[in-house]
């Protein structure tokens, strides 16, 4: 490690792991509240397993950066999950169901826009550190983060029209 | 010679470079001899994505029987037992020969006049009161390509609705999908001489000896003949090419990705890559490299469940292939990762710079006889002609071409997949659902689900068939089609070889051709051009044929130099066919430029595990410029891992004598009795644990249902059980659903799809099997297949 610790970075990535931690479970609380749009289920949930990754692999650059993340939190499967699953098959068969979706997946683009953001900071900070590690891992992260937007910038352009024309 | 017993029939053994001999397979009703025959109609087969040319026999204005041809190019005189006994469904009592319409209830006769009145009342209804985005159309791979133009012109330059699906969905949407990310545009770049010239075969989740029984008659003759090609099969069953390998990888369902990651990974390890053609004529070999190097053989045999040297050794029968010839199907398209992995196939040719001559070529091979016209014809979502959705110029041209408001055709996002399609019925924004040839109660995941969305009373369900599937019984309107060999068209097999096929009898009763009902409707429902002129503008298949080869001008499937007159008489021809290429084209990129130009190219990729759609920007900036690009993705766990409740994989298939959900093949004696019920295929060791013996009654449950069928011990691999999907509930009490055993595979299927050619996934699913009860005998099982009794073959 030729890098200098730098407890602000330190504290950025904190921030940013915080943000991916938070990500997470907003992606799987949108996957459960909308558990009728199978794609959406299995894709916020395989997308909560990414953030949650990364955020674990922030964790020794924190440290090292003098920041702390907190101690790892396996997801738990809520009771409010369960209950959400089941009013999302309540409410399956209404229209209304569409407007819900596009107001959770506009909400959820503007939550991985602010992880994004957080990323591109840390890795300006890990780039003036001369930190080659930390800049691998934000380089493999932006790049899922693109796909995040990419997904549900698709997915929204796709429920817009039927909710809003049909 | 009996073909249900002897299903490829004799051998006729070539090497390479020699030209596959012909061989003529005839089939004739009992008691007719052929100075009998009055008439041999011209044709090919439309019970596979082989596409086996053949001359209808027609005696007394009925069909009674068929030839192989032996001048045609794909099969050489020879047919398969399907295509043999296959005709006979033409002549079933069964047929629909009048519109039914449901009053009070019940689906009763009525006019073509009084069902028109209805469809075109309650689509102007619909229209009026919640526009073109309330209606939706799902048809097949089974209609021609004059249907398919005819319909993606009525729905999308006419209604202007994006809610247009085939159920090529389920069959070859990622084998499009993946030629569209590695190449740039579908189209299939080999030809099927490639497999007479190859000393390789790679084939993956390809069970081509039931799926395409004259194809595999070809492979055979090249694998008992001089020269004999390495085989390296990937299956979790014994089928019969498994058996002929010289590696047979038995993975775990759902691992496919993980296996072919770990087959780049000994590519590049081992220096078996062509450097030279890789940096000039691929982009995103790092990005490859990188991704494969985390796929070392030991990690990859802890994932698939197969040993790490069988994958070494695999690796290097591909590795050292002069002329490498690799292939996948619905092990691949219907499994987990669908997409991703397809793109790996083709990046295994590509890495071997093996793509363009002779005897190298990836096959992302389709499933149904025209499916590929589904494609082309843009009754998927694809627009007509491989256009690309989101290139304004592409829909421009499109929409002036039809003579059409470009606002009209609806390209703000991608098109609505079948399943998509079902979820917006469901949710209550469609209401109106019209459905051509095909029996989504039966053929779709997760059947009580399929059924409760088709039986909603608030949802208008017109169906087109030639029998009263499950589906039509819940239809509002059921309308009488002609098929095969009662009109004129045209389809294309799955190496692009376009076929012609005429009428040889008039359609039972009052059915009439899918393309003449979609121009009835359209000029019923006023549908018109931007000059106030029928939308429609042809009458006849061949006026149809003309429009739509005009549309493909200069587009990847370029059919401006083929006429019903040159496909007339000899064999079929391959698009592209042009003035410059009038015999048509073998190969695709034999210069290795493929179609990967930004503003030529048929979409702009998605990113391989959510879908998210690329746009132009990413595309140019990838900047591919004509190189095929080489997609990386990771293995992902499937979405429903077996658990302590649900402890094993299923996986859900075909056999060889039956198609689709056997609406046809269920209705030929031969083959009806050569597979007359559902079986569950355990591995012996699993049935041990659980006391079961061959020909017990079982039960076997998902979390979302119950089939109930006698257990067959198979070879299969351990924790995997199979059930075939063909069977539906037509011909047993309960009519459109299950009543007594429950017996359609999808009753267990989960609703999932791949992101990218959204796909859905019928390979990956937990279910548990318990006994129910001794059933005296064996399984009612064909026993010359994969689901062959264990210990019976070797």
């Amino acid at each position: 490690m030729s890098a200098r610790a730098k407890p602000k970075l330190g504290r950025y990535i904190e921030k940013l792991a915080d943000s991916l931690t938070d990500l997470g479970t907003e992606y799987r609380k949108i996957g459960e509240r909308h558990a009728t749009e199978h794609d959406i289920y299995h894709t916020t949930h395989a997308l909560a397993k990414q953030c949650e990754g990364q955020a674990a692999a922030l964790a020794p650059h924190a440290t090292r950066h003098g920041g702390e993340t907190d101690e790892e939190e396996g997801p738990k499967e809520s009771l409010l999950a369960g209950l959400r699953r089941a009013t999302a098959a309540l409410v399956g068969r209404s229209p209304l169901t569409g407007m819900l979706l596009l107001r959770d997946l506009r909400q959820l683009h503007l939550a991985i826009e602010e992880s994004a953001m957080l990323w591109v900071i840390v890795g300006q900070g890990a780039f003036a550190a001369r930190d080659a590690e930390l800049l691998a891992l934000v380089e493999k992260s932006r790049e899922e983060i693109t796909h995040q937007l990419m997904w549900v910038t698709t997915r929204i352009k796709e429920t817009a029209p039927q909710v809003l024309a049909a | 010679m009996d073909r249900i017993a002897d299903i490829w029939g004799t051998r006729t053994p070539f090497g390479r470079e020699e030209a596959w001999p012909s061989r003529v397979d005839t089939m004739l009703a009992n008691g007719v001899s052929e100075d009998e025959v009055e008439r041999w109609v011209q044709s090919a087969c439309v019970l596979c994505s082989n596409g086996c040319a053949l001359d209808i026999a027609v005696a007394n204005g009925r069909i009674v029987g068929v030839r192989g041809r032996e001048v045609d190019r794909i099969n050489h005189g020879r047919l398969g037992p399907k295509g043999l006994y296959g005709w006979q469904a033409n002549n079933s009592p069964d047929r629909l020969t009048e519109p039914l319409v449901r009053r009070n209830g019940s689906l009763q006769p009525a006019s073509w006049d009084e069902a028109f009145d209805l469809l075109v009342a309650r689509s102007h209804h619909v229209l009026e009161d919640s526009g073109p985005l309330a209606l939706a159309f799902y048809t097949t791979g089974q209609l021609f390509l004059e249907d398919y133009y005819t319909l993606g012109l009525v729905v999308r330059g006419g209604i202007g609705t994006p809610h247009l699906d085939g159920n090529t969905r389920l069959c070859t949407a990622t084998a499009d999908f993946a030629l569209k990310e590695t190449f740039g545009s579908d189209g299939q770049p080999g030809s099927y001489t490639d497999f007479d010239q190859c000393d390789t075969l790679f084939m993956v989740g390809h069970n081509v000896a039931e799926t395409q029984t004259v194809l595999w008659a070809r492979l055979l003759d090249r694998l008992q003949g001089p020269d004999r090609p390495k085989l390296v099969v990937v299956d979790p069953r014994p089928t019969p090419s498994a058996l002929e390998a010289d590696v047979h990888l038995a993975i775990k369902n759902g691992t496919n990705l993980a296996l072919l990651n770990g087959i780049e990974h000994e590519l590049f390890e081992r220096g078996w890559i062509d450097e030279t053609f890789v940096a000039s004529h691929t982009v995103g070999v790092d990005k490859l490299r990188q991704t494969a190097s985390e796929y070392p053989p030991e990690r990859v045999a802890e994932i698939c469940d197969v040993e790490a040297g069988d994958i070494r050794r695999a690796a290097e029968i591909i590795g050292s292939a002069e002329r490498l010839v690799s292939t996948c199907l619905q092990g691949v398209y219907q499994s987990h990762q669908a997409t991703a992995s397809a793109c790996q196939v083709n990046n295994i040719n590509l890495l071997r710079g093996m793509i363009g001559q002779p005897g190298c070529a990836p096959f992302q091979l389709n499933g149904q006889p025209t499916a590929q016209n589904t494609r082309e014809a843009g009754a998927d979502g694809d627009p007509a002609g491989m256009r690309n959705w989101q290139n304004r110029a592409h829909m421009e041209d499109l929409a002036r071409r039809w003579n059409v408001d470009p606002l009209v055709i609806p390209s703000w996002g991608p098109p609505t997949h079948v399943m998509q399609i079902l979820r917006l019925c469901e949710e209550g924004s469609i209401k109106f659902l019209w459905i051509t040839g095909t029996n989504p109660a039966v053929s779709l995941p997760e059947l009580g689900r399929i059924r409760s969305i088709l039986g909603q009373e608030r949802l208008f369900v017109v169906v087109s068939d030639a029998f009263l599937t499950e589906t039509a019984e819940l239809a509002d309107v059921v309308l009488p089609a002609a098929i095969w060999g009662e009109k004129l068209g045209t389809f294309t097999n799955q190496d692009r070889t376009v076929h012609l096929s005429e009428k040889a009898v008039d359609p039972p009763g009052q059915a009439k051709a899918d393309m003449e009902i979609f121009i009835e409707y359209a000029k019923r429902l006023g549908l018109e051009d931007k000059g106030g002129a029928p939308l429609i503008k042809w009458s006849t298949a061949e006026e149809c044929f003309d429009a739509f080869k005009e549309m493909t001008r200069g587009r990847p499937c370029d059919y401006s130099g083929l006429t019903y007159d040159k496909l007339r008489g000899g064999s079929g021809v391959q698009w592209p066919c042009t003035s410059s290429a009038p015999d048509g084209t073998e190969r695709l990129y034999v210069d290795h430029v493929f179609n990967t130009d930004t503003e030529y190219a048929e979409d702009w990729g998605h990113d391989l595990m959510t879908g998210g759609t690329q746009e132009k920007k990413h595309y140019a900036e990838l900047d591919p410029a004509g190189r095929a690009i080489l997609k990386a993705a990771h293995y992902a766990e499937p979405f429903e891992p077996i658990r302590d409740e649900f402890p094993l994989l299923l996986v859900t298939g075909r056999t060889v004598y039956h198609w689709h959900t056997r609406t046809k093949t269920g209705r030929v004696p031969e083959l009806d009795q050569a597979a007359p019920e559902p079986w569950v295929e355990l591995a012996q060791r699993d049935a041990d644990g659980l006391g079961i013996d061959e020909g017990d009654w079982v039960r076997v449950t998902s979390p979302r249902g119950v089939v109930e069928a006698k257990a067959r011990l198979s070879g299969i691999r351990p924790g995997v059980v199979f059930i075939p999907f063909h069977y539906g509930y037509w011909d047993s009490a309960g009519g459109d659903e299950p009543n007594g055993r429950t017996r359609a595979a999808n009753e267990l299927t989960i609703t999932a799809w791949d992101p990218v050619s959204k796909q859905p996934i019928f390979k990956t699913a937990a279910v548990r099997v318990e006994r129910i009860e001794a059933g005296y005998g064996a399984a009612p099982a064909p026993e010359q297949t994969a689901s062959a009794p264990s210990g019976t073959r070797t």
